[in-house]
């Protein structure tokens, strides 16, 4: 019967072959599902939240495109996950060695999967936005806000913009997850590169008196996008430092940013892509059971990975790097008041730049420490050298810590020897102290190897590298300004509470160590009059440490029962 | 494809390798590699390796682990690039064939599905890509014994189930040529018996099936042809019955085994001591016993051997070794390279 039917694999066929794949997987759905969901909740509080002004209908665009970008902070991170994993998989599984032997010209093979699943990235956004505005919309009704139809042409070229750079960046992870053959890292980077390089551009480029520096980053041109036809004139974000754009630039920045990542696509795919890269940790190999050392064979594993020393060296550079940068490029000499005071902040500031990118990257290596032993079956090797879990799980612990203390410390204390010679080769030596400096570099190592504990809890309660990297990506990241988007607006509203719920995120401790780095102990338990809650310093300490407690405490807990 | 023999018309046994079988298909060359070097780094995975296989014949690739087989095959497949050489398939590059699941059917290491996919899915987004109808996706499950697990996780498989799906996705399109590298791993007792008739099969309904194997006893009983590869090179390549005629020969005990011996050497065969035994080589048993009769001696043994393949691999293998580890005493031995 298929002796007679001889078909081609055509173009088409080859797009079904690629839905029939990524539909069957669950976990894509699931991602899915979670953006609806995520940015039905956003959409609701949003629209219940921000103050009506019903006598200026622009004022409700400016709600919507509020939402708009709340809604693109979601569907970035859930679709990148999606899309980096729907690759992922297939080349860590090797099933992407059928889908080449179905249809070996490798470049219609990444066309088709590409086409594919930009067009299911767009509708799934599309879904998002359609549901967000159906929830949004009625609650803006009933509050009277004014409402015409002469928004749904605006209101429609913004969802266009939005469902199309939503769709367009989780390309970019695809890509970027085949040129890096694994989810966890090309998903690292694309949110790094979406959600932390703005700030750090935007300074870099109002320095350089460059402008477009910032618009060429992709989360800026998505903006782009979406936002000039909700509101009128140069949108701009709010911290003000975003620079206003027309679209046709925001989609010529993301359309080069898909290509580039294509490009490296293609030809990662060209190669022997089908052999998994990434591999067990080699340490396995070697005997290392004796017992006398019960923290170091995980310290073994650890240091053996190609990866560690990579990420190593990357986040020493990384906060080095950062704190160069910034010890150069600012100035004090705007300052009014207080110089001192100013000139302390930003030595303690550049010491520890670089800190909100490297929290993510020892958190990556911390997750992926225990993430990569269930992914290759490593976990049960350990687990017959060490029956006893608990103990495999604290040896974990000591190991993840004592490698991240090493890093950050490394790091962090060339950062205060280059910040402290570059502001004395500047002259701006006033107020800086040496036990400001010790206590930034200490604090900032602890800071940082909590947020790797936390990481490698979660690690372990979710075992798989990606989700665990955008857990963290959204807890330490999205999550944080998501409520201070939500805080700004609900400041003196009975809403506030919401806001508030901010203040207990593991982002806290960063606040807190700041804090009392910079003699500002005096804040208390209380709250503001327009009910915005302030926690003393000692509290924001005790709440990431409540994190990782629960993060670990679960991870051990449920690791004696599950099957590994 | 229009090349395709019917498969009524080329039924029936082939005789395991022995001389040319008639039928029009069979002189032509459906595998054909030739001078296939391929190193990674300073190792020579492959080194000027040339074989070909040939429709109706079971071709085995033999040898020991990383002997370069897989690596052989994945260059087959287009799945590597070779550093000079060329492998053709159907007389083209794997990547230009049109409808390559029609023309081939392969099977790489076990476990080559998504594990969060059911079997079920994967093979149906195979079919679609070649337009194959969704019966057929059942037909290769029923055929494969995947039935009771068709619809669950390909991550939850034991290695011969997982193996069962792979061999599933190689039938997928009823190809004319399947390309097996180590079928057999993972496979109990029974579905070693099945992949050994279903590639029997295969090939008497005038299709190509080449294989590799270390398992050397699975291979024996089908293998019409066999490569036997060691350290990149191909150290032997035959039907079985031009290796074992090579190495042929007569066991005989006799309490006078010197002078038979020499009684026999007269008459021109060679004889080499075997322990107590005589191992006659260039001689029949019935002309042994003859000449024992003439000169009256005794026979407590006198058994004609054909060497296993076994045998035969491990004599190639050995001084295979022996000329590398001649080698690597030169002045710059392995070692010193690195």
């Amino acid at each position: 019967m298929v002796r007679e039917i001889v078909n081609r694999p055509t173009f088409a066929a080859l797009m079904r072959g690629e839905g029939i794949r990524l539909l069957s997987v669950p976990f894509p759905r699931w991602i899915a599902v979670a953006q609806l969901v995520l940015a039905a909740v956003a959409a609701a509080v949003i629209a219940s939240i921000i103050p009506i002004t019903p006598s200026n209908p622009e004022a409700t665009l400016e709600i919507i495109a509020r939402l708009f970008e709340l809604v693109a902070w979601i569907a970035i991170l859930c679709t990148t996950l999606a899309c980096g994993n729907a690759i992922g998989g297939e080349i860590t599984s090797g099933a992407i060695r059928a889908a080449i032997l179905a249809a070996p010209r490798r470049g219609r093979l990444l066309c088709a999967k590409s086409v594919v699943l930009f067009l299911t990235a767009l509708l799934s956004a599309a879904a998002t936005t359609t549901g967000s505005l159906a929830i949004a919309l009625p609650v803006l009704a009933a509050r009277e806000a004014p409402i015409t139809w002469s928004f749904a042409i605006p209101i429609a070229i913004a969802a266009v913009g939005l469902c199309t750079s939503i769709a367009t960046i989780g390309l970019i992870a695809f890509a970027t997850t085949i040129v890096f053959r694994s989810a966890a890292g090309a998903v690292l980077v694309v949110l790094a590169v979406v959600f932390i390089a703005p700030s750090v551009t935007a300074m870099l480029a109002n320095e350089l008196d460059a402008p477009w520096l910032s618009g060429a980053l992709p989360s800026v041109a998505a903006h782009a996008l979406i936002m000039p036809a909700l509101v009128d004139g140069p949108w701009r974000a709010l911290d003000g430092t975003m620079p206003s754009s027309v679209p046709w630039h925001g989609a010529v920045v993301l359309t080069a940013w898909l290509a580039l990542s294509l490009l490296g696509a293609g030809r990662a795919l060209a190669g022997p892509i089908d052999i998994a890269r990434s591999s067990p940790p080699r340490s396995l190999a070697r005997g290392t059971g004796d017992g006398r050392a019960p923290v170091g064979t995980e310290w073994i594993k650890l240091r053996t990975l190609p990866s560690t020393r990579w990420i190593a060296a990357g986040t020493i550079a990384v906060l080095v790097g950062y704190g160069a940068f910034r010890a150069i490029a600012v100035d004090l000499e705007e300052v009014a008041s207080d110089l001192e005071l100013a000139s302390r902040i930003e030595y303690v500031y550049a010491i520890t730049a670089g800190i909100g990118l490297a929290q993510l990257v020892l958190g990556g290596l911390a997750a992926t420490s225990v993430t990569a032993e269930h992914r290759f079956g490593t976990i049960r090797t350990t687990l017959a050298a060490t029956p006893r879990r608990t103990i495999v799980s604290l040896r974990k612990v000591a190991a993840v810590a004592g490698a991240t203390a090493v890093i950050a410390l490394a790091g962090l204390a060339l950062s205060w020897g280059v910040v402290s010679i570059i502001r004395a080769i500047r002259g701006t030596a006033l107020g800086i102290t040496w036990p400001l400096g010790l206590a930034s570099v200490a604090c900032g190592t602890a800071y940082l190897v909590l947020v790797a504990l936390l990481a490698l809890g979660i690690g372990g309660l979710v075992r798989h590298a990606a989700g665990a990297v955008t857990a963290l990506v959204a807890l330490l990241v999205v999550l944080p300004s998501l409520f201070n988007v939500v805080l700004a607006f609900a400041r003196g509203t009975p809403a506030v509470w919401i806001g508030n719920l901010g203040a207990f995120l593991p982002w806290a401790g960063e606040r807190a160590y700041m804090d009392v780095l910079l003699g500002l102990e005096g804040r208390v338990f209380g709250f503001a009059q327009d009910g915005a809650l302030s926690l003393p310093p000692a509290i924001g300490g005790l709440v990431l440490l409540a994190w990782v407690a629960l993060a670990l405490a679960a991870w051990i807990a449920t690791f004696e029962r599950r099957a590994v | 494809m229009c090349g395709r023999a019917p498969a009524h018309s080329v039924r029936g046994r082939t005789l395991g390798g022995l001389g040319p079988t008639p039928g029009p298909d069979y002189g032509r060359v459906v595998i054909e590699v030739r001078q296939l070097v391929k190193r990674f780094g300073s190792r020579t995975a492959l080194d000027s390796v040339s074989f070909t296989a040939h429709p109706g014949k079971v071709t085995a690739i033999l040898g020991p682990n990383g002997s370069g087989k897989t690596t052989a095959i994945r260059i087959l497949l287009g799945l590597d690039a070779a550093d000079s050489g060329s492998a053709l398939v159907s007389g083209t590059r794997y990547r230009d064939l049109r409808s390559p699941l029609f023309e081939v059917g392969a099977l790489l290491d076990h476990r080559s599905a998504h594990p969060a996919r059911s079997a079920f899915d994967h093979l149906l987004a195979l079919a679609a890509t070649h337009r194959i109808p969704r019966p057929r996706v059942h037909d290769v499950i029923d055929l494969t014994g995947l039935d009771p697990v068709a619809n669950a996780r390909a991550g939850t498989f034991s290695l011969g189930m997982s193996q069962r799906l792979g061999i599933a996705a190689a039938l997928l399109g009823d190809p004319r040529i399947l390309v097996l590298d180590e079928p057999m791993n993972g496979l109990d007792p029974e579905g070693v018996a099945w992949i050994r008739s279903m590639c029997r099969a295969f090939a008497d309904e005038g299709r190509t099936v080449f294989l590799s194997s270390h398992l050397l006893a699975e291979v024996e009983s089908i293998a019409d042809r066999v490569v036997i590869l060691g350290r990149g090179r191909v150290l032997a390549d035959g039907t079985l019955a031009e290796l074992g005629a090579a190495q042929t020969f007569v066991r005989v005990r006799t309490r006078h085994a010197r002078d038979l011996a020499i009684a026999l050497e007269r008459s021109g065969a060679t004889v080499e001591f075997d322990g107590e035994d005589l191992a006659v080589r260039g001689a029949s048993a019935a002309q042994v016993g003859e000449s024992a009769a003439r000169s009256g001696f005794a026979l407590e043994l006198l058994s004609p051997e054909s060497p296993t393949l076994e045998s035969i691999f491990a004599t190639l293998t050995t001084n295979e070794i022996q000329y590398r580890s001649r080698g690597g005493s030169t002045a710059y031995g392995p070692r010193d390279r690195e």
